[in-house]
């Protein structure tokens, strides 16, 4: 049975329930609902977002149920992105960082790690400068707190 | 450039999971909020190894924010790059000799931490640590995994330390170094790790020397570890037990680490019915020569202590002190193991050690020996699903500790495996890759039973009209069944090898046609091993003459259930007809829709000289190449060590 999902800018969507069940929120709300043909608002996510978020979840419509993996390391890879995966996330920042906003909104763990992952990719091996270039940031640090940070983790400089 | 809108904070914090040291160590100079999570993710999980110039930074700016830490991973030895006040400063915010720890002072107020003195020159006074340990700090890092290795003359100290850390879920530690006299091991007291750490998941004991909690010293304490085992057992089925089941689910330990003098190896395995993974990690880099016997982790009874009266009336019989060295007499203990194996064949009960094992590695130097085998069929554990590899031995101080094993452990034998692939009803993954059943083996030897199995093939194909003759003679007492294996419709993935010793069509079809009764195999490989001395090959031979369409047989002539799941087969035997190959690699294409790999058991004559031309030229032919079988090669017998290697043999 298809589910219709409304974007923030009130578009619908007609999505398998199989489909629309990859994100969390959508099946815990389905679940409390129960057999019902109303739309679900997701006043968080614009239309543009809404699209791709639903391509990803079609294209891994069939995937397994992922468990959390019990890792021994806090410290995770994120080299591992699958091809597909890759491609679909070669977007402009805006909207990988929406992509990002939405998946964790909407629930979706394998999204939310693949859009952190790529992320992560981004910063790996650029200056603070540049990745405050790359992502439109401001430094706010004094000369001074710049240096004692240096200062103090200086160990971390070459690990 | 239009305004982003920012991530929130716990989104950072999930992308700096991703990143490394040093990464992280960029991102903490981008503003500060970046700083705030990636200081945090940056000593959240860190790894001390020595040497390395920058240790003394990292400790200094550790000891600030252990706040943070979860993860360590320590292998750097005490007495050169660090201090024993560096560990207990980090591991326990205790430090000898300052009465009230400030502790945790750093980097609230960004970035104003004051760095506490280098501490390469503090070094304690006494070298020998408070005999109940050293005291907790008010602020001790929430440590979740601690990696440990340092060698001999460090662990009397660490030993001090290691039970005030009750936070950890997982603990790996290696023994380096050397020592050549008992009285110089450290001592790890496995019992006292389960009751310290409750919430522990993953245990890793491996590395060289040290030895298991000394017999003697337990029973100068005065328990009876058989009868303490019993506890356990009575407290798991009663729910009020002396000592519960530990939750432990993974356990990496190297064998020879632990000694069978320690009959209380008993209760503890008792207690470690949660795990689900064990990895057995035998990488021997020495010998123990004061006489003591190696343990492994399944050199253990098969009945329960409570059930085999044969200990049990040991226990009566003798003096507690006395039994330790009735049982490390040879001759007795094994006859002590053949009793438990003939009680278990009669059917007597006995309960699983493991019952949630899922997956056992066996790495290097290792063969299960039968009561291993057994222990791990559905005698013990009736949902157990287990995958079980083993690798050939490779160096002589492997060799002779895998022989001393064996002189007390008997070798696994033919019918060890058919009882265990008759009984394990719900195994996923089998391989059994250093010889091959010869086919008398696999046959009921039992008469009546014959019949019986034999009509129950039949049940299953009369419908079909295709049931094969061997199997349907209603009179015939001496028709040869195989019995069926307890594991039909879980298996995945098979790998084995059939010796058949003859020739008769009907020997090989009856081996096809129970290979056909598995519902879910989608791997299937035989037997190709070859050593220095022997060489085993599947004599199993896969044309329609032999009965290979019995693979389809179990459900119908219209295909068995196995046509829609078979996906690999590896080193299916093509020695034995020049002629035919081409059409059973175009039936196999026909037969299984999902078949995407076949591998051909290589063989000398098909790849030197003109003959390997000519018996390899079916490769070519036009039918077979356009076959839905998208891989068909014929694999190298030798591995890698072929010279030269013919353009149709893929590696």
């Amino acid at each position: 049975m298809p589910v219709i999902l409304v974007s923030s800018d009130n578009q619908d969507f007609k999505v398998d329930k199989e489909v629309a069940e990859r994100s969390i929120l959508i099946k815990n709300m389905l679940e409390d609902v129960g057999e019902s043909d109303s739309p679900i608002p997701l006043p968080n996510v614009t239309a543009a977002v809404l699209t791709k978020v639903i391509e990803y979840c079609e294209h891994h419509r069939n995937d397994p149920v992922q468990v959390p993996e019990e890792t021994d390391d806090p410290r995770k890879r994120s080299n591992d992105i699958e091809e597909w995966d890759m491609k679909f996330m070669q977007v402009d920042q805006e909207m990988l960082f929406e992509i990002i906003l939405a998946a964790n909104y909407l629930d979706i763990k394998p999204l939310l790690d693949v859009g952190c992952k790529t992320v992560a990719n981004i910063i790996k091996g650029k200056t603070p400068e540049e990745i405050r270039k790359a992502f439109n940031i401001v430094n706010d640090f004094t000369p001074e707190e710049e240096a004692q940070i240096k200062k103090e983790n200086e160990w971390a400089e070459d690990r | 450039m239009r305004e982003l809108r920012p991530l929130p904070i716990e989104i950072l914090a999930l992308i700096f999971e991703y990143l490394p040291p040093r990464a992280l160590y960029q991102a903490m100079l981008v503003s500060r909020l970046w700083y705030v999570e990636a200081e945090a993710s940056l000593y959240t999980s860190i790894t001390l190894r020595s040497p390395h110039q920058s240790n003394d930074s990292l400790l200094r700016a550790l000891k600030t924010r252990k706040r943070y830490l979860r993860r360590l991973e320590w292998s750097s030895s005490i007495g050169r790059e660090v201090s024993e006040a560096d560990l207990l400063d980090i591991l326990l915010d205790y430090r000898p000799g300052e009465e009230t720890s400030g502790s945790t002072s750093s980097s609230d107020n960004l970035p104003s931490s004051t760095p506490v003195a280098t501490s390469n020159a503090q070094i304690l006074p006494s070298t020998s640590p408070p005999k109940t340990g050293y005291p907790l700090g008010p602020n001790p890092p929430a440590l979740r995994h601690l990696s440990y290795v340092g060698c001999n003359r460090s662990w009397q100290f660490f030993d001090s330390i290691l039970y005030r850390l009750t936070t950890l879920t997982s603990l790996d530690l290696c023994f380096s170094g050397s020592a050549y006299q008992v009285r110089d091991m450290y001592v790890f007291k496995m019992d006292k790790v389960l009751t310290a750490f409750p919430h522990l998941k993953h245990l890793g004991i491996t590395g060289t020397m040290f030895e298991y909690v000394p017999t003697t010293a337990r029973l100068d304490e005065g328990y009876n570890p058989i009868l303490d085992a019993n506890k356990v057992e009575a407290g798991a089925a009663t729910g009020h037990g002396v000592l519960d089941h530990h939750r432990l689910e993974s356990f990496t330990l190297n064998p020879v680490l632990m000694r069978r003098s320690a009959v209380d190896l008993f209760m503890c395995f008792r207690r470690l019915g949660s795990l689900t993974k064990i990895s057995i990690v035998s990488k021997i880099s020495c010998f123990n020569n004061d006489g003591g016997d190696h343990v492994l982790v399944f050199d253990l009874a098969i009945v329960p202590p409570d059930k085999d009266h044969h200990l049990t009336a040991l226990v009566s019989d003798v003096s507690l002190g006395e039994m330790p060295d009735l049982l490390t007499k040879k001759r007795l203990r094994r006859r002590l193991q053949d009793n438990e194996v003939d009680e278990l064949l009669e059917g007597r009960n006995a309960s699983p050690f493991f019952p949630q094992l899922r997956k056992l590695t066996l790495q290097q130097g290792h063969s299960l020996s039968a009561q291993d085998l057994i222990s791990l069929g559905e005698i013990y554990d009736k949902d157990a699903a287990v995958s079980a590899t083993t690798q050939q031995s490779s160096t002589w101080s492997d060799v002779l500790v895998e022989h001393q094993r064996l002189r007390k452990r008997r070798q696994i034998e033919n019918r060890d495996v058919m009882l265990f692939l008759q009984v394990c009803s719900s195994l996923r993954h089998f391989a059994l890759t250093k010889f091959c059943i010869p086919f008398e083996h696999l046959l009921v030897a039992d008469e009546d039973m014959s019949k019986q199995v034999s009509s129950g093939v039949n049940d299953d194909q009369g419908k079909s009209g295709t049931g094969n003759t061997e199997t349907s003679s209603h009179d015939d007492k001496t028709t040869p069944a195989i019995q069926p294996w307890a594991c039909e419709k879980t298996l995945e993935s098979l790998t084995i090898g059939f010796d058949i010793a003859t020739n008769r069509p009907e020997d090989h079809r009856l081996v096809w046609t129970h290979l056909g009764r598995f519902k879910k195999l989608r791997s299937l490989t035989f037997v190709r091993y070859h050593s220095f001395n022997s060489y085993h090959r599947s004599s199993l031979i896969p044309s329609l003459a032999f009965g290979v369409e019995g693979l389809l047989a179990a459900r119908g002539g219209g295909g068995g259930e196995m046509s829609e799941t078979l996906a690999e087969i590896r080193s299916l035997p093509s020695w034995w007809a020049e002629e035919g190959l081409r059409e059973m690699v175009l039936w196999f294409a026909k037969s299984f829709p999902k078949l995407s790999v076949l591998g051909l058991m290589y063989h000398w004559q098909y790849v030197e000289g003109t003959q390997g031309v000519v018996y390899a030229r079916f490769l070519e032919d036009e039918d077979v190449k356009r076959c839905p079988i998208g891989h068909v090669f014929f694999e190298s017998q030798y591995s890698d060590n072929l010279r030269i290697r013919p353009p149709f043999l893929c590696p």
